[in-house]
């Protein structure tokens, strides 16, 4: 399976927080393509898990699925309505762009349009446009009479390439999770993995991380792993830096178990995989500080895809990263299934 | 139903001191229901058996927000600290009710820059509550540290709209309350959930439904209405427009799929209905969505006027199709 | 009684790395109570079989304590860190440090004739560790990313007054083994089968107390912590939380919950019965694992009673001797004595 179509079309697809419905079949597909041994079902508030094998170890893979968006709060006139953010929406990234609204009768074209420079002020110049001042124009496509308070939209835009097998496109948070899952499953058919591995696609992570709390507690695995994205962006002194196409990056810190950790980064070393290490001292921002504490507990790891442009219409990531990261994680499921059943002594 | 609502909202009940209103509720709904029990968090329980296969739950909480007495001071003064939102401006002219001693609020300012610098920015460390004695001594036998108090305003009637304290959310109780004693032939087994502790961290909904096998979560909490004077330009609902289905707000996002069921069942049975996104508050259903594997979950909201103020306003007919919404989904297959 | 507060308070250990404290800990209950456990996020369960097993109680006090992660090693050698649990950046300017509780490390402050404006915060973005490495490479030998930091601190005691880094929340924990102590010694049995446990992680969003409830499955439990004062000049009094000297803290509301009303009256109750001076804590801010308890599963009521510590959170905390142990003496009565809970019982 080509990563470069996989990411590709994982973002364009639609799936704005509660729509994730939108984006699963696509990756039931992709599943299905790489063996259709797997059970494919929907559990707790709607999250999709493929299982795959059965027995010990018990691994899941969580990625989230959903990506942040806009969604009409209210209706103006028969032209203009105005919106809220669904998750963290910087407002100044939806200045100038199209946006694309799901109806019950199809696609609906917006646009968010700005002042022109010659009618500004001077002194509004420096002002930052606010939800308050944001506002889509329906002209494009027949007024405000067929869409109503309620109906969520994203930015209206098709993932390129760049040089230096870089990627950008919408959704790259978390689609990029996903497009790992989905590798490392590909990866997995070559191995003699022989335990069962679960891939937890989650709804809701951008409001409160729900979706992952409800599938760690109905999943019990024995090791967790969640991937997500991370800041390629230079970060403040205190904290080590991420470059993308340096590899993925390993967490450690208080949500994170330790052997997990351990293991992960073993499994980098051993199979001459490039990786990053972050070290977070509280909250990771990321499901896996839920889920670790679900139940009883539950070893958890992070492993995240460095990207740039996080949060915007705009995000850039290196193919090379989403391989490595799903070979990692490949490799750590076999690795732990080998441990498990006494062959591997480590 | 007006009775009903004047007698539940004018109850005193913070968050945490919830037994007037529970004690209240049983009574009213005891005869009508198959079980009923406490928690240990206080949360009220109770169940009408259906044979659908499927269980929905309705919430509503019994808390109201309020103050505590942190410090007596000399002079047989009170400060107090917010349990709940509190806007410090509410309080200024409002009366409260000490668990029966009734309390006015102060502005402290030893300097007139230092009042006027105050009555600008006013917060609960500026302020003080004066319940009408003349020594610590006394004012601990009156409110010792630790008191709780609620706004003291009553109800008022007005027909078509209804006025009192705490409509935030006896007035989900209250409609909870009618469609229990309405309720007849449901085909899902309804659980409803008067919980507690709401205003301080949606505490009591997060365990509510730990012994019980929910498929789909409905709280019953108020909203904003947005239909006075130049009032917040970016969101859409009004009284008289009907019980909102709620698509978001800061705590949750709705299940589409609940959304979905909630609106064709109003349309299937004429009930009117407004979709309503809220850009700030939370309710309950953000409990239930971490329920143990998560259930799908939505609010319906009442449209109201002034919440967290000592008089919230509500369209009565809101509240009687808010309950006949209820009793409709209660026979709405899944 | 308070034999093991010098030495809790001087190990070192963050949230999630409670490591050495738990082991101290272990040690010191081995063969004194029915069963040890250590579950996956670290917390150390103690159970004690009671006199009346129909009911679960548990004792929760935290072993995590503030302090600081490895978040960064610079081309200089330096290191760069983030605080784990809140630590206000001006307690830390030119302080004392140990990297995972054995090497020396300062916090370099610029020189006041070199620094322009004395009156800026250092925040944690400048701040940089120094222990003596001259070179990353230097530094990656001895230090890794994500490794401990603490305060670097050794306990006083002098009249009735202690001081020391870490009583939140080592006096907790101090006080839960004089009662392991006092039960083993005097051959008895708490009330209800009782559940000692040494959380983990609450520094960082009460983290660990919620997975070893799970286990549990307590009907009520008692959270142990120590808790702010506030009562210094800068400070008017009716802003304090709390005063040191006044004896042991009992919480009606803190941040995310307000304490179930009998649980409330039973421990203020019992202290009235043990003639204990007490005080409530008087500002709602600030949580405690009892906020998580809540939450967790079917809803678990606890109450909260706390020694009163000033500077909390900063590499020097103050506690009153006479504080701790009547707070030892109130914890201990509502552990062992099933009369203090018969009220309790009876609105269940």
């Amino acid at each position: 399976m080509d990563t470069k179509d996989l990411i590709k079309n994982l973002s364009n697809s639609f799936g704005v927080t509660s729509f994730e419905n939108c984006t699963f079949p696509l990756i039931e597909q992709f599943l299905l393509e790489i063996n259709q041994d797997i059970k494919l079902e929907k559990i707790g508030i709607g999250n999709l898990v493929a299982t795959y094998g059965q027995g010990n170890p018990k691994i899941a893979f969580f990625a989230h699925v959903d990506e942040i968006g806009i969604v009409i709060s209210n209706i103006i006139d028969d032209t203009f309505a105005r919106i809220e953010a669904v998750g963290g929406v910087d407002p100044r990234t939806l200045v100038g762009k199209r946006v694309c609204f799901r109806t019950e009768n199809g696609e609906k074209l917006g646009v968010i349009g700005f002042l022109a420079p010659h009618l500004q002020k001077p002194e509004d110049k420096d002002k930052s446009p606010s939800f308050d001042e944001l506002f889509v124009d329906f002209s494009v496509s027949g007024g405000t009479k067929d869409i109503n308070v309620g109906d969520i939209g994203v930015i209206n835009v098709e993932a390129k390439d760049l040089e230096n097998d870089q990627i950008v496109g919408k959704a790259i948070d978390n689609r990029a999770g996903v497009a790992v899952l989905i590798k490392s499953f590909e990866y997995l058919q070559n191995l003699k993995f022989d335990g069962q591995l679960m891939l937890s696609f989650n709804k809701g992570e951008e409001v409160g991380l729900v979706g992952a709390k409800g599938a760690a507690e109905y999943l019990q695995p024995d090791y967790a792993v969640v991937v997500d994205v991370t800041f390629g962006e230079r970060l403040p002194e205190n904290v080590e830096s991420f470059k993308i196409g340096e590899g993925p990056v390993i967490t450690i810190g208080a949500p994170i178990n330790r052997c997990v950790y351990d293991d992960l980064v073993k499994t980098a070393k051993d199979n001459n995989i490039k990786y990053q290490i972050e070290a977070v001292p509280s909250r990771s921002g990321t499901e896996t500080d839920i889920v670790q504490i679900v139940g009883q507990g539950i070893k958890t790891g992070l492993v995240s895809v460095p990207i740039l442009n996080m949060h915007s219409p705009s995000e850039v990531v290196n193919i090379n990263d989403i391989d490595r990261a799903a070979k990692l994680l490949a490799m750590f499921a076999l690795n732990m299934s080998l441990k498990t059943k006494g062959s591997l002594n480590v | 139903m007006k009775e009903l609502i004047k007698n539940i909202t004018e109850l005193y009940g913070p968050s945490g001191r919830e037994h007037k209103v529970r004690e209240f509720i049983k009574k009213e709904i005891n005869d009508y229901v198959d079980e009923i029990k406490v928690d240990k968090l206080g949360n009220l329980i109770a169940i009408k058996k259906g044979s659908s296969g499927k269980t929905v739950l309705f919430d509503a909480h019994m808390d109201e927000i309020g103050v505590v007495v942190t410090h007596i001071i000399d002079g047989g003064f009170l400060k107090i600290e917010q349990v709940g939102g509190q806007y410090p401006f509410n309080l200024v002219g409002a009366r409260l009710n000490f668990n029966g001693r009734i309390g006015v609020v102060g502005i402290e300012g030893e300097t007139e820059r230092e009042l006027k610098e105050n009555y600008r920015n006013l917060s609960l460390d500026n302020i003080y509550v004066d319940i009408g004695v003349s020594s610590k001594e006394e004012a601990e036998k009156h409110a010792p540290i630790g008191t709780f108090g609620v706004f003291a305003d009553g109800f008022v009637d007005y027909g078509e709209y209804c006025l009192s304290k705490a409509m935030d959310d006896r007035i989900g109780c209250a409609t909870l309350i009618e469609a229990i004693k309405q309720m007849k032939n449901n085909h899902h087994t309804v659980i409803f959930a008067f919980t507690v502790q709401e205003e301080v961290g949606l505490v009591g909904a997060f365990v509510s439904a730990y012994d019980y096998d929910v498929d789909r979560a409905i709280a019953i909490d108020v909203t904003d209405s947005l239909d006075t004077p130049k009032a917040l330009k970016r969101m859409s609902m009004k009284l008289g427009d009907g019980p909102c289905i709620k698509i978001k707000d800061l705590a949750s996002v709705s299940d589409r799929e609940v959304v979905d069921w909630i609106k064709d069942t109003a349309v299937n049975n004429n009930i009117k209905y407004q979709l309503e996104v809220l850009t700030l508050g939370g309710t309950n259903a953000a409990g239930y969505q971490r329920t143990k594997s998560g259930i799908p979950s939505c609010t319906i909201s009442i449209p109201t006027r002034y919440i967290h103020s000592p008089h919230e306003m509500v369209c009565y007919s809101d509240v009687e199709n808010t309950v006949e919404l209820i009793l409709a989904l209660s026979k709405s297959y899944f | 009684m308070r034999k093991y507060l010098k030495d809790l308070t001087e190990l070192s250990g963050i949230s999630s790395r409670e490591e050495k404290v738990r082991e101290y800990i272990k040690s010191q209950v081995e063969g004194k109570v029915n069963n040890i456990t250590i579950d996956n996020l670290g917390n150390l369960i103690c159970f004690v079989k009671g006199k009346d097993s129909s009911k679960k109680m548990m004792v929760d006090a935290h072993m995590d304590e503030v302090g600081f992660m490895v978040t960064k090693i610079n081309d200089d050698g330096t290191l760069g860190i983030s605080p784990v649990g809140g630590v206000d950046p001006r307690v830390i300017k030119s302080q004392r440090l140990k990297i995972e509780g054995v090497l020396n490390a300062v916090v370099n402050s610029t020189p006041i004739h070199l620094d322009k404006d004395i009156k800026r915060v250092v925040k944690y973005e400048e701040i940089k560790v120094y222990a003596g490495f001259s070179s990353k490479e230097e530094a990656s030998k001895k230090v890794n990313l994500g490794d401990m930091v603490t305060f670097d601190t050794t306990y006083v005691e002098e009249g009735n007054y202690a001081l020391s880094k870490a009583f939140d929340d080592r006096v907790g924990c101090s006080i839960m083994l004089d009662i392991i102590d006092y039960i083993y010694e005097n051959k008895l049995q708490p009330a209800f089968d009782t559940y000692f446990n040494f959380a983990t992680q609450e520094e960082v969003g009460l983290r660990g107390t919620g997975v070893a409830a799970a286990r549990i499955k307590p009907d009520f439990a008692l959270v142990l912590e120590g808790t702010t004062a506030g009562d210094n000049p800068e400070n008017p009094p009716e802003k304090w939380a709390t005063h040191i000297g006044n004896g042991p803290v009992i919480t009606f509301m803190h941040s995310g919950l307000v304490i179930k009303k009998e649980m409330f009256e039973t421990i203020v109750n019992a202290a009235k019965a043990l003639n204990i001076k007490f005080q409530y804590k008087m500002r709602t801010a600030g949580g405690t694992n009892a906020a998580k308890l809540a939450k967790t599963m079917y809803g678990i009521p606890a109450g909260v009673i706390s020694v009163p510590c000033r500077y909390i959170h900063s590499p020097l905390a103050i506690l009153n001797i006479d504080d701790y142990n009547n707070t030892y003496s109130l914890v201990k009565e509502l552990v062992t004595n099933n009369e203090r809970w018969v009220n309790y019982e009876r609105a269940h």
